[in-house]
């Protein structure tokens, strides 16, 4: 199934709310209303795979942390766990809303590839305190923010376990491993190791890295992601990438709000040349609330052209 | 000796050396050094080769936080026994728009145009647009920054924009953060965008002129 994936864009929770005309709050919070505006969304674009995202609070949520909703905006803390506990996927928090809105996902889509988002243990770690304590800390306090990760580990890894038990696929996002935030070492010694062993348990899954990831290729590669997405150009990438893995990207978001048809197909069309063998179209990180739905479906035709070739 | 101190003092920031910047510091202080000089050819040059390193891509936001928190360190001890007052660029007011809680690219900011001669007004971040207004007509800076990091957010940034034109706020608007570009900036009426701290700081000072 994964070989007729040749476009994806990352379309979550925000422009899905959009797309559907309801207030992002709605969708944050209700499993099943988040599994229509999605699938609203696959029908309307026409996309070859979908990823099941809210936000990026859900697991720091069942955690412990304290967030409001906004009615028409992404969540915001009101405070971090005071007393961080590993979470029950079934019972804490939103993850089960995830969980139900990718059951129902998978019952209405039987041909379409279903990806439930979960954050990278790095990452999840840095939003169980505030970031700039947690960048700190990394280089202050080494075995306090390996204390921190092994947590948000032991979490991510009981959420993977939920996601594999009703045979959707992980996707994990470690926004805060990025390479426009981290160097080289720091992503080697604090978020490569918990992100190896949470894909070696999911045997298959794809992995998305925000920001320029010049510096991390090799270190991206080890972890044996399947499907690798990533904002850094698809050109460079692909000198690093084994044929093997799926490279995925990188459609500036910008492009999609501010640019036209004509700019986003030309885009399309030079990511498609540089991606090769194994290329999957998608943007280079969520596709944005606001983002002009005819330059999404540009996007999407491309891809689909590109698939007749 | 007080040569030797001043980069000692630099070389504690520079490899983010927070209880060794604290101790140099207070020696200067003890020994009853030039303080200025201390902040300038020491915490200062320290945040400079930081900068430099960081611009390079051979240091990134935790090495730039830890830096940043040493110099504060020695600026807090340093400036009990200051004599001269900083040079004085002009007020700069910085906010993270309304629903936006990512503020490391702000606070860096914040840093580096501190250090560079400007006298920052902290909004913080989550800012509302009319605290944003009522700010720059009390205060009258030389430049707003406004920062996001989501591409929801950043779209309060030209509602920010639109009041501040409405109430002829004269002050230059530099936006910044990650799902920005020039070409949003235009979009929204910016006066500038910056893609790091350090463009930042630049345009900044070519605003200014």
């Amino acid at each position: 199934m994964i070989e007729n994936i040749k476009v994806f864009p990352l379309v979550v929770a925000n422009h899905a709310a959009y797309l559907t005309g309801q207030k992002e709050s709605e969708l944050y919070c209700d499993g099943e209303k988040l599994a229509k505006a999605l699938l609203y969304c696959q029908n309307y674009y026409n996309y070859d795979a979908v990823i099941v995202f809210s936000d990026v609070y859900v697991e720091m949520e069942a955690m412990g942390g304290i967030l409001s909703f906004p009615e028409d905006s992404p969540p915001i803390i009101k405070n971090y766990p005071k007393l961080i506990k590993i979470a029950n996927p079934y019972t804490d928090g939103r993850i089960k809303e995830i969980l139900k809105a990718a059951t129902f996902l998978k019952k209405y889509l039987k041909n379409i590839p279903i990806f439930v988002s979960l954050k990278g243990p790095f990452s999840l770690a840095c939003l169980l305190v505030e970031a700039e304590k947690f960048f700190i800390m990394l280089i202050e306090k080494e075995k306090k923010a390996k204390e921190l990760i092994n947590i948000a580990f032991e979490n991510q890894l009981r959420y993977l376990k939920a996601i594999l038990e009703i045979n959707c696929i992980p996707f994990i996002g470690d926004p805060f491993a990025s390479g426009s935030l981290i160097s080289y070492n720091l992503f080697e010694n604090y978020a490569l190791p918990p992100l190896k062993e949470l894909i070696k348990e999911a045997k298959f899954c794809g992995l998305h890295i925000c920001g320029d990831t010049k510096n991390l290729l090799p270190l991206i590669i080890e972890t044996k992601a399947k499907i690798i997405s990533l904002e850094t150009d698809i050109q460079f990438a692909k000198r690093y990438f084994p044929e093997d893995i799926y490279l995925m990207g990188s459609v500036p978001t910008d492009l999609l709000v501010n640019g036209d048809i004509f700019q986003v197909k030309e885009e399309c069309e030079k990511e498609i040349l540089a991606g090769g063998r194994n290329f999957i179209l998608s943007t280079a990180c969520d596709v944005p609330k606001y983002a002009k739905k005819e330059n999404v479906k540009t996007l999407v035709d491309v891809g689909h052209i590109y698939k007749r070739l | 000796m007080k040569k030797d101190i001043y980069e000692r003092l630099a070389n504690a920031v520079f490899n983010l050396n927070l209880s060794l910047t604290e101790k140099v510091s207070q020696e200067i202080v003890n020994n009853n050094l030039d303080c200025r000089k201390a902040i300038f050819e020491g915490l200062v040059l320290g945040i400079k080769k930081v900068s430099n390193y960081f611009t390079k891509g051979k240091y990134f936001i935790p090495e730039v936080l830890v830096a940043a928190e040493c110099f504060y360190k020695g600026f807090e001890i340093l400036k009990t026994n200051l004599k001269n007052p900083l040079p004085n660029k002009g007020k700069i007011i910085l906010a993270v728009v309304y629903g936006d809680i990512h503020d490391i690219g702000k606070n860096i900011v914040k840093l580096m145009a501190e250090m560079d001669g400007f006298q920052v007004i902290d909004l913080g971040r989550d800012c509302p647009k009319e605290k944003i207004l009522e700010t720059a007509l009390k205060e009258k800076p030389v430049i707003i920054g406004l920062s996001a990091l989501m591409t929801t957010t950043m779209l309060e940034m030209e509602k920010v924009i639109k009041l501040l034109k409405e109430n002829n706020v004269k002050a230059k608007v530099v936006i910044g953060g990650a799902p920005t570009s020039q070409l949003f900036a235009q979009k929204i009426g910016a006066d500038g965008y910056a893609p790091d701290a350090v463009s930042g700081i630049r345009l900044f000072n070519q605003l200014i002129k």
